[in-house]
């Protein structure tokens, strides 16, 4: 008396990851980011020479490619005769590592409070709720330059702020599909089984909400390490020894006319990790989104 | 009753249905009061219902969409939140009142005691998860089996049960991979995961088609006689209570207007709305037969007629209809909300 014919076809996640691979743009982007992620995962074991260590001999020696250039600094010096590779190297850390980082935190703590939020519908929806639009309504920059100001520099410091701004992006996501998710038979479903609030939210409401909540986070990571670049860019970063590509912007700014490459190369950096990270979230957006299929 | 007028081949053959021991109340509602505040409005959706249901038998809960079946249920399991406002003279579950229960011995009782399978199998089963992860998840939530492997083997346990031939993979199967037919079992395997004594079944051949309806129900007597299961069937099919239920209660307009053993309130209705719905069914021994129709609409619940529900709508109605009815009782088991029944 079983009719048990399923009919079986992939799961939606191996379609999904079959249109995310076979897309060549997105399967680029994620090369960029990858290199650029182990680039900063074993810099020192990459890096040609010490970021730190200056010579003035070699003060704005130029790239290889340009008369006076030599292969032992392909990417030439800076202003100080510090080799540039190095330091581009030495810097991703910093810029992937406060993107990777500060997302990570702020979705947690976002997608924990949305879910309590959308989930309670109380006071603490109503709290947490105007606390996140008090936050929305300060620009960016302002918010980050004042905090970073009263805080003093450092990386520590700009975690901190950014994770302050930046969980109320998360907590907006996974509100509004909490919202949306709580009013479905299968919740109603796990109550009539006896299912505590709490495994409702993280068995039933979490695995349904999780893949916006996933793409998001991407999309802001290639926000947030402009934000630090801006920050570090303003002298508000990290501080020397450490190296970030927006200190490294700043520090070329004075040498644009002799040595262009000390600023446009870190610049040039910033551009191409954020635009890879940006083509390949919508790239897994596409790949991912059901709606956008068949 | 082999002499009472059943209706047509439609109709199941009543004969079949063997009588099975039941057993003293186990559920009890009685004066149960649900009410909506909203705009416009207390919308009285549940108006005084007084049910039992007994160990071991199958009870079918008839009406018309809005009628309060699903409502009663859901209050009975205390499922309702505010806007809803809930009262009850008794609402006890084996001797516990439930009134009293805190939200703690609620989460026990649910799935344990009394489980519920929801209306539609799609949208109650969360198409994020496995089948075989929403079984454990319940039997997680229960403490049931501290080990993950025994919650495994259950739940491929349960799937046999619920009559899938390859319960191995239909644990790593999505609800959106199975047939309707299979998500009603799935999710009738989820609701049984705790080895509840009460299934409440909402409508659970509704989108189905016609024979996996036949095998739902089916599979729903089996379980029922194997687990000794008291079941409660929720739909506005006549066809299905009446083949599968030892007793009936038409609902209509939040009350229940009629009850008593199946085939006794078939043959003989006592209530003109129930009398009104069987004259509605079509029969195949009738054919050329006009289908007849009970004129008019059920009252909207925000102004409903004082006296009895029904009298709008009612061939019979004399001057008594104008007031408030009472459930009269009319001996084996049978009672009706009508003031006119047992005295013609």
């Amino acid at each position: 008396m079983s009719a048990s014919l399923t009919i079986h076809e992939a799961s939606p996640s191996a379609l999904g990851l079959r249109r995310f691979i076979t897309d060549r743009t997105s399967l680029g982007c994620v090369a960029i980011v990858l290199v650029a992620g182990l680039a900063a995962l074993f810099a020192s074991a990459i890096a040609p020479h010490d970021p730190a260590d200056a010579d003035l001999m070699r003060r704005l020696q130029p790239p290889v490619w340009q008369a006076g250039g030599d292969w032992s600094y392909p990417l030439g010096c800076d202003g100080l005769g510090r080799d540039m590779l190095s330091r581009l190297v030495f810097g991703a850390r910093v810029s992937l590592g406060v993107g990777f980082g500060v997302v990570l935190v702020s979705s947690v703590i976002g997608t924990l409070l949305g879910m309590l939020a959308g989930f309670a519908r109380s006071a603490i929806n109503a709290v947490l709720s105007r606390v996140a639009d008090v936050l929305l309504g300060f620009p960016y920059l302002v918010f980050a330059i004042g905090l970073m100001g009263m805080m003093g520099p450092g990386l520590g410091n700009i975690v901190i702020t950014l994770v302050l701004k930046e969980w109320v992006v998360a907590f907006r996501v996974a509100r509004g599909e909490t919202l949306g998710a709580r009013e479905q038979d299968y919740v109603e479903a796990a109550r009539a089984l006896g299912c505590p609030s709490w495994r409702i939210m993280c068995g039933e409401i979490l695995p349904n909400i999780l893949s916006p909540v996933l793409v998001v986070a991407t999309i802001r990571m290639a926000h947030v390490i402009i934000m630090e670049s801006s920050l570090s860019f303003l002298g508000l970063g990290v501080q020397p020894p450490s190296v970030s590509w927006g200190g490294m912007v700043a520090d070329g700014r004075e040498f644009l006319a002799e040595g262009w490459w000390v600023a446009t190369l870190p610049g040039l950096a910033i551009l191409v990790v954020v635009l890879a990270i940006n083509l390949a979230s919508q790239g897994a957006r596409e790949a991912f989104d059901p709606r956008l299929h068949r | 009753m082999s002499g009472a007028p059943i209706p047509g081949a439609l109709m199941p053959d009543l004969s079949r249905i063997a009588t099975p021991t039941i057993g003293e109340p186990i559920l009890r509602i009685d004066g149960l009061r649900v009410t909506f505040n909203g705009d416009r409005g207390a919308v009285r959706a549940v108006n005084g219902v007084e049910l039992d249901v007994h160990r071991g038998e199958c009870l079918g809960v008839v009406g018309e969409s809005g009628s309060g079946k699903t409502v009663t249920f859901l209050a009975t399991l205390g499922l309702l939140a505010p806007p809803a406002h809930v009262e009850a003279e008794t609402l006890s579950w084996q001797g516990i009142d439930l009134r009293a229960l805190s939200p703690a011995a609620w989460r026990a009782l649910r799935g344990r005691d009394i489980a519920l399978t929801m209306q539609d199998a799609l949208t109650a089963l969360n198409p994020a998860l496995t089948i075989g992860t929403q079984i454990t998840e319940v039997l997680q939530a229960h403490g049931d089996l501290p080990s993950a492997a025994a919650r495994h083997t259950r739940a491929e346990e349960l799937l046999r049960l619920v009559g899938f031939a390859d319960p191995a993979r239909q644990l790593r199967a999505y609800p959106h991979e199975q047939s309707g037919g299979m998500r009603q079992r799935a999710m009738i395997a989820v609701a049984l995961a705790c080895g509840p004594k009460l299934l409440i079944a909402d409508e659970p051949t509704t989108a189905l088609d016609v024979t996996v309806q036949a095998q739902v129900l089916e599979l729903l007597d089996t379980l029922r006689a194997q687990l000794h299961l008291s079941l409660v069937l929720i739909t506005h099919n006549l066809g299905v209570v009446a083949a599968h239920c030892d007793r009936i209660a038409v609902m209509y307009a939040g009350q229940v207007v009629e009850t008593g053993p199946t085939a006794q309130v078939i043959a003989a209705p006592a209530h003109p709305y129930t009398a009104g719905l069987l004259a509605c069914l079509p029969r195949l021994d009738r054919l050329d037969a006009p289908l007849a129709p009970i004129p008019g609409r059920v009252p909207e619940l925000t102004h409903l007629p004082p006296g009895c529900r029904f009298a709008p709508r009612c061939a019979a109605r004399t001057d008594g209809c104008d007031l408030p009815q009472a459930m009269r009782a009319l001996g084996a088991g049978r009672a009706a909300r009508c003031h006119l029944a047992g005295v013609a």
